[in-house]
C-alpha cells in the first residue's frame, strides 16, 4: 500500500499543478528570479534555464471562462489558448517577465499578435518560427531561431549565456527526463501504484517549478513507490491528446472504471522523449536536432506521422493498453486529422478507439460520461 | 462531350454565375471578354484532364504558389479539389456539392475549413485523380498542413512522390533564402521524378511573362478604383486565374489581360459602372469570394441597394517587387517571395497582424471603401483571431466593419438570406443605406 | 428475482419492473429538476402497478440515462448505449443497427449476433437530430409534438429545410409558415432534415440489417418513413414501446447482474 510520505508528495504535486502561481514560483520571484512563459512544446526550455531564468509552460488552470478573450480571438479559436489568454488578461500571468510563443499553430501565432493589443503588460515577448518539416536545412533554420531567442533574452535581461551554462541546462533537463521515465515504468505494472490523474499532476509540475527542486521531489516520490506495483486497477487505457493539463479530466474517466496507464500527450510522454545529446561540440545544434527530429513529434510536423504511429503502437504493447482515447479540443485541425488517421491505424490493429471532443474547461460532462462508460463497457464485453 | 452534358453544364454555371445565354448574346466588349475567359478556363480544364489521362507530368497542389516553375518545366498544375469539386457540381448540381460536403462532415466533423475538408474527403473517397507528383500545402494553414499529412500517409497516395514547401512566419531575406532553397530542392525532385529538366532560360522567360501579367493585373486593379467601379468580382477572379494560376506564362492570357485593361479603361473613361447598377455603397470583402453563393448575395445587394463588392482578398494585388531575372540568385529569391509572400492567403495567413492592418488601410483608401465586410469563414482559424485588430484599424479609418460569419462554400451553415439580412441591417445602422 | 430498470432521461424518465424476464409494470413521467425525486415518484408508481409494497421488494435496481450517476438508489448503473443494445437484442435477435433518438442526443449503435456493442456514434452538442430539434420546430409551428407525428405522413411535396442549425431552422420554418406553405409539407421537411442528420451518424459506423429505432422520437412515423427513404432499409417494429427500450434493457442487465452474483456466491 501507499506510504504516507508518497501520499503527501502526490498531494503536493497536485497542489502545484492546480494553480498558476504556485509557492515555488513565489519563492523564486522573492529571490529576484525571472520567470519566462513558454507556449507549446517547440520552445526549448533549456535556453531559458541556461539564461538563469525559470521556464513556465503556460496553461489556463483555474480559468472560469473566456469572456475577455473572445473579443480578440473570435469564435473559431481553440479553447486552450482562449482560456490562458483570458487568465493573462485577468492578470493571473502577471508574474511572467516574458513570454516566448511558438508558431506551432495558427491559434498561438495569432495570440502573439493579440497579446499586447489586449493590454497584457508582459515586458518581453518573442516568437519562435519553428519549422514544419524534417530536413537538415530546417534544423539549421531552427538553430538560427534559437540563437535569435538567446540573443534577445541576453539583450533584454542583461545576462550572458555561456556554452557551459547551456550544457548544464541540458544535463539538468535530461535528469528530469530520466526520473520521469522511471515514473512511467511504474505504470507498466499489472496494478500500478499511481493513477493516470496522479501521474499527470506529477508531469505538469515539471513545467512550472525550478528543475532542481522538482528533480529532488520526484526522486523522493519514486523512492516511496513500490516498483512491484500498487492497488490501482481498471481497464487499461492510453490517452492521446494535445494540451491535456487537467488531472480532473482523467479522474472523470478513472472514476468510471478506466485506468490511464500511458499517453501520447503534450504534458505527458512528449515532455520526456529521449535525452538531449550531452557534451556535444555544439549544444545549440544538439538542441535543434532534439526538438526537430528526436523528441516525440507533434502531428504538425510534416513527415513525422509514421514515427508517431510507431510510438503509439509500441506504447500500447509495452503498457498492455486495452483501449485508446483520442482527446480532441474543438477547432484544432492538426489533431482532428491526426485522430482520424490514428483511428484507421488502430482499427487495423484491433485496438478500440474512442474520440472525445472537449473544451478546455470541462463541460457537457453528462454526454462525456455516457461515451466513456459505453466505451469501457464495450471493451469489457 | 454530348449535347446533354453541355446543356446540364450550362445550367449549373448559370446557377452559380448568372445567365450564360445573356453573356453569349451580349455585344458588350466586357461581356465578350468574360465569355472568352470562361472558354479559356474550360480549354485549360480539358488540357489538364488530357494530361492526366495520357499520364503526362502533372502536379497536384493544396494551394497555388509556384506556377512559374511548373510552367517552365511543362508540368500541368491543378489543385486537389478542383476536379472532384467540378464533377460534383456538374453532375449533381447544388445537391451534388451538398452531398459531398455532408460526407466530408461525417469524416472530419463540421469545424474544419470546408475547402480543405472536401479535399481530404476527395482523397479518402478516391475521387481525386492521381498526379505525377504532390506538392505540399504546409505553407498556408493548419488544416492544409494536416491534409498534407493525410494525403501522404493514405494507402493509395503513400507511394506518390510528394514534396512539401513550408514558409516561416517571418518576412525577411533569411526567410526568402529558406524558401528559395526549398524551391531549388523541389526542382531537383521534379527533375528526378518526371525526367524533365528545368531550363533556366525558359524559367527566365516565364518569370518575365509573369512579371508582365502581374503588371497588367495591377493596372486592372487601378481601374477598379474608379467610382462607379467598372468591374465585378467574377471578372476579377478570372483576372486572378490568368495572372496567378493557370494563365501564368501563357501569351494568350497576357493578350486577354491587355484587352481587359483596355476595355475597362474605356468604361472608366465613359464613367460606366456595372450594367444596370446604380452604385451607392462600395465594400471590401476581406476573404475569398464565395463562388458557390456569391452571385446570389452580391447580385441582390447590388441590384437592391447599389452595394458593390469592389475588392476581395483573392483579387487584391498588394504592392510588390518584380522578379529580377538579371541573375539566377535574384530570380530564385524573387520566386520565393512571389511564391509565398506576395498574395492572398500565403501572404496574410502566415504573416503578422501588421499585414492585415496595412492591407485594410491600403484597400479602404485606394478603393474608396464605404464599408468592410469580414466574412468570418467558419474555418479560417488564423483570420478569425484577427477580427479585433482589423476592427480597430477600421475604427481608426472611420470605416464601419461587419463581422458576418459564414461558410464560403456551404450556404446551409449560415443561409444567404440570413447574411443578406445582416448586411442590410448593418448598412442601415451605419447610415449607408 | 424482481428487478427494476430505471432510465432517467433528459426529458422523460422511465421505469420497468421485471420478474424473471417478464415485464410486470412500466411507468413514465417528465423528468423534474431533481432526478432523485423523479425517480422516487416514478418507482412508487411502478411498484404500485406491479402490486409490490416497497423498494425493499426489489432485488436489484439498475440505472441508466443522464441521471444515472446522481441517483443514490441504484445498485449499479450502465450507459444508455449498453441498455438500448440489451433491450433491443432481447426483442429482436437479428437487430444489428440501433438508432436511439432521445431528448437531447441521438446515438447509433452497432451490435453483433451476440448482442455485444461493436461501435457507436453520438451527435455532437448540437441539437440537430434530437428531440430538442422537434421541440423547437413544434414551437415554430405552434403545434404539439404529437401533431408532427400525426401529420407527417400526409406531406405530398416536402419542403427542403437547408439550415442545419436548429436556431436558423426555426426561423426558416417560421418563414415557410408565413409564406403559406402546407403544414404537412413543412412537417415532412422537418422529418427529412432530422433523418439526414441521423443518416450521417449511421454512415460513421456503417449500416447493417436489421435496423431498429428506439427512444421517444421513434414513435414519429414520419421520421421512420424519411429514414427508410434515405437508408433504403425499413426499420423493424419492436413488440414493446420504443421509449421504454432503455429501461427494459436496464432491467435485463439488472437480472444479468443478479445472476452473476448468484453464480459467484
Amino acid at each position: 500500500m501507499r506510504t504516507a510520505r508518497a501520499g503527501e508528495l502526490l498531494k503536493d504535486f497536485s497542489e502545484i499543478t492546480g494553480t498558476l502561481y504556485n509557492p515555488h514560483i513565489g519563492d523564486w520571484k522573492k529571490r529576484g528570479g525571472k520567470v519566462v512563459g513558454i507556449v507549446c512544446c517547440p520552445v526549448p526550455k533549456e535556453l531559458i534555464q541556461a539564461a538563469g531564468m525559470l521556464p513556465f509552460r503556460i496553461r489556463g488552470t483555474g480559468s472560469q471562462g473566456t469572456e475577455l478573450s473572445e473579443k480578440f480571438t473570435g469564435d473559431l479559436c481553440c479553447s486552450f489558448p482562449r482560456n490562458f489568454f483570458n487568465q493573462a488578461q485577468k492578470g493571473k500571468l502577471d508574474f511572467l517577465d516574458g513570454v516566448v510563443f511558438s508558431n506551432n499553430c495558427d491559434h498561438y501565432r495569432r495570440l502573439y499578435d493579440n497579446w499586447h493589443a489586449a493590454g497584457i503588460r508582459t515586458p518581453f515577448l518573442h516568437m519562435i518560427s519553428n519549422p514544419k518539416r524534417i530536413a537538415e536545412q530546417a534544423r539549421q533554420w531552427y538553430e538560427n531561431e534559437m540563437v535569435a531567442l538567446l540573443n534577445r533574452l541576453q539583450e533584454h535581461f542583461g545576462v550572458t549565456v555561456t556554452e557551459a551554462e547551456l550544457e548544464q541546462a541540458i544535463r539538468q533537463s535530461n535528469e528530469t527526463r530520466r526520473l520521469q521515465r522511471r515514473l512511467y515504468e511504474l505504470r507498466k505494472a499489472g496494478h500500478p501504484s499511481l493513477t493516470g490523474a496522479e501521474t499527470l499532476a506529477v508531469m505538469v509540475a515539471s513545467t512550472c517549478m525550478p528543475p532542481q527542486t522538482y528533480n529532488q521531489k520526484l526522486e523522493s516520490l519514486l523512492s516511496e513507490l513500490d516498483p512491484a506495483g500498487g492497488s490501482h486497477q481498471g481497464i487499461r487505457l492510453m490517452i492521446v491528446s494535445s494540451s491535456l493539463d487537467n488531472p480532473v479530466f482523467l479522474t472523470l474517466i478513472e472514476d468510471l472504471g478506466g485506468l490511464i496507464v500511458a499517453d501520447y500527450s503534450c504534458f505527458g510522454a512528449k515532455l520526456i522523449g529521449p535525452d538531449i545529446e550531452e557534451n556535444s561540440s555544439s549544444p545549440l545544434q544538439a538542441l535543434s536536432r532534439h526538438y526537430l527530429t528526436e523528441a516525440i513529434s507533434c502531428p504538425r510536423l510534416y513527415g513525422s506521422h509514421p514515427q508517431r504511429i510507431q510510438f503509439i503502437q509500441e506504447t500500447i504493447r509495452e503498457y498492455k493498453v486495452e483501449g485508446v482515447i483520442g482527446d480532441w479540443l474543438t477547432f484544432c485541425d492538426t489533431w482532428n486529422i491526426f485522430h482520424y488517421m490514428l483511428k484507421q491505424e488502430l482499427k487495423k490493429d484491433g485496438i478500440p478507439f474512442l474520440m472525445i471532443e472537449r473544451e478546455y474547461i470541462p463541460s457537457f460532462k453528462g454526454q462525456l460520461k455516457t461515451r466513456v462508460q459505453a466505451f469501457l463497457e464495450m471493451i469489457r464485453g | 462531350m454530348s449535347e446533354q452534358d453541355s446543356a446540364s453544364e450550362k445550367s449549373v454555371i448559370e446557377e452559380l454565375f448568372g445567365s450564360i445565354t445573356a453573356l453569349i448574346e451580349s455585344q458588350d466588349p466586357y461581356d465578350r471578354l468574360m465569355l472568352e475567359a470562361y472558354q479559356m478556363s474550360l480549354a485549360r480544364t480539358s488540357r489538364v484532364k488530357r494530361a492526366l489521362e495520357e499520364q503526362k507530368p502533372t502536379a497536384a497542389m493544396g494551394g497555388n504558389c509556384i506556377p512559374e516553375i511548373l510552367v517552365a518545366m511543362d508540368i500541368e498544375p491543378f489543385q486537389f479539389l478542383e476536379f472532384p469539386f467540378q464533377d460534383a457540381i456538374l453532375y449533381g448540381g447544388m445537391e451534388g456539392l451538398r452531398d459531398m460536403v455532408d460526407k466530408s462532415v461525417e469524416m472530419f466533423g463540421p469545424h474544419m475549413c470546408s475547402f480543405v475538408r472536401l479535399a481530404c474527403y476527395a482523397v479518402e473517397a478516391r475521387l481525386a485523380p492521381f498526379p505525377t507528383v504532390v506538392i505540399g500545402m504546409s505553407s498556408i494553414c493548419d488544416s492544409g498542413s494536416a491534409a498534407q499529412q493525410l494525403v501522404s500517409n493514405h494507402p493509395d497516395w503513400k507511394n506518390r512522390p510528394s514534396y512539401s514547401i513550408e514558409s516561416p512566419a517571418r518576412r525577411d531575406e533569411k526567410s526568402y533564402e529558406y524558401i528559395a532553397f526549398q524551391l531549388k530542392e523541389l526542382v531537383a525532385f521534379l527533375e528526378k521524378i518526371t525526367g524533365q529538366k528545368l531550363d533556366l532560360d525558359k524559367l527566365k522567360e516565364v518569370c518575365e511573362i509573369s512579371n508582365e501579367q502581374l503588371q497588367l493585373w495591377w493596372e486592372y486593379n487601378e481601374l477598379r478604383r474608379a467610382i462607379p467601379c467598372p468591374s465585378d468580382w467574377k471578372f476579377a477572379s478570372m483576372v486572378n486565374q490568368m495572372a496567378r494560376y493557370w494563365g501564368i506564362g501563357k501569351p494568350e492570357s497576357t493578350a486577354w489581360l491587355k484587352k481587359a485593361v483596355a476595355v475597362l479603361g474605356e468604361k472608366v473613361k465613359a464613367g460606366k459602372g456595372l450594367e444596370g447598377i446604380k452604385e451607392k455603397i462600395r465594400f471590401f470583402w476581406f476573404d475569398f469570394p464565395p463562388i458557390i453563393w456569391g452571385d446570389r448575395l452580391f447580385r441582390s445587394l447590388a441590384e437592391e441597394y447599389g452595394a458593390v463588392m469592389v475588392m476581395d482578398l483573392y483579387s487584391d494585388n498588394p504592392p510588390h517587387t518584380m522578379i529580377d531575372t538579371s541573375n539566377e540568385k535574384a530570380m530564385w529569391m524573387g520566386l520565393a517571395k512571389r511564391a509565398t509572400y506576395d498574395f492572398g492567403m500565403p501572404r496574410i495567413a502566415l504573416g503578422s497582424a501588421d499585414l492585415y492592418r496595412q492591407d485594410t488601410i491600403r484597400v479602404v483608401k485606394d478603393f474608396s471603401m464605404d464599408a468592410v465586410i469580414w466574412p468570418g469563414h467558419k474555418g479560417h482559424k488564423d483570420a478569425g483571431a484577427l477580427v479585433n485588430i482589423v476592427a480597430e484599424q477600421c475604427r481608426e479609418l472611420g470605416v464601419p466593419l461587419l463581422n458576418l460569419g459564414c461558410d464560403l462554400l456551404d450556404d446551409r451553415v449560415v443561409p444567404v438570406g440570413e447574411m443578406k439580412k445582416k448586411i442590410i441591417d448593418f448598412f442601415q445602422i451605419t447610415g449607408l443605406a | 428475482m424482481i428487478v427494476a430498470g430505471c432510465d432517467l432521461g433528459s426529458s422523460t424518465s422511465k421505469v420497468v419492473i421485471m420478474n424473471n424476464n417478464d415485464v410486470k409494470a412500466m411507468a413514465i413521467t417528465a423528468t423534474a429538476a431533481k432526478p432523485e425525486i423523479t425517480l422516487k415518484n416514478i418507482l412508487n408508481e411502478a411498484l404500485e402497478k406491479a402490486q409490490l409494497k416497497s423498494i425493499a421488494d426489489l432485488d436489484y435496481i439498475l440505472g441508466t440515462g443522464y441521471g444515472r450517476l446522481k441517483a443514490p438508489l441504484f445498485h449499479s448503473n450502465m450507459s444508455e448505449i449498453a441498455c438500448h443494445a440489451r433491450g433491443v437484442y432481447s426483442l429482436n435477435r437479428k437487430a444489428r443497427t440501433i438508432i436511439d433518438i432521445g431528448g437531447q442526443d441521438c446515438k447509433v449503435i452497432s451490435i453483433n449476433d451476440k448482442g455485444k456493442v461493436m461501435e457507436f456514434s453520438m451527435n455532437d452538442r448540437c441539437a440537430a437530430g434530437t428531440g430538442r430539434f422537434f421541440e423547437s420546430m413544434a414551437r415554430a409551428l405552434q403545434c404539439g409534438l404529437e401533431d408532427i407525428s400525426a401529420l407527417s405522413n400526409q406531406g405530398k411535396s416536402p419542403v427542403s429545410i437547408s439550415s442545419q442549425c436548429s436556431v436558423f431552422a426555426e426561423s426558416e420554418v417560421v418563414t415557410l409558415v408565413h409564406e403559406g406553405l402546407a403544414w404537412e409539407d413543412i412537417i415532412a421537411g422537418i422529418n427529412n432534415s432530422v433523418a439526414s442528420r441521423l443518416v450521417a451518424l449511421v454512415n460513421r459506423i456503417g449500416l447493417a440489417e436489421e435496423l431498429v429505432l428506439t427512444g421517444g422520437c421513434a414513435k414519429n412515423e414520419g421520421l421512420g418513413l424519411a429514414l427508410q427513404k434515405l437508408l433504403g432499409v425499413s426499420p423493424r417494429k419492436l413488440s414493446q414501446d420504443p421509449q421504454f427500450i432503455g429501461a427494459i434493457g436496464a432491467a435485463l442487465l439488472a437480472e444479468d447482474k443478479l445472476r452473476d452474483r448468484g453464480g459467484a456466491s
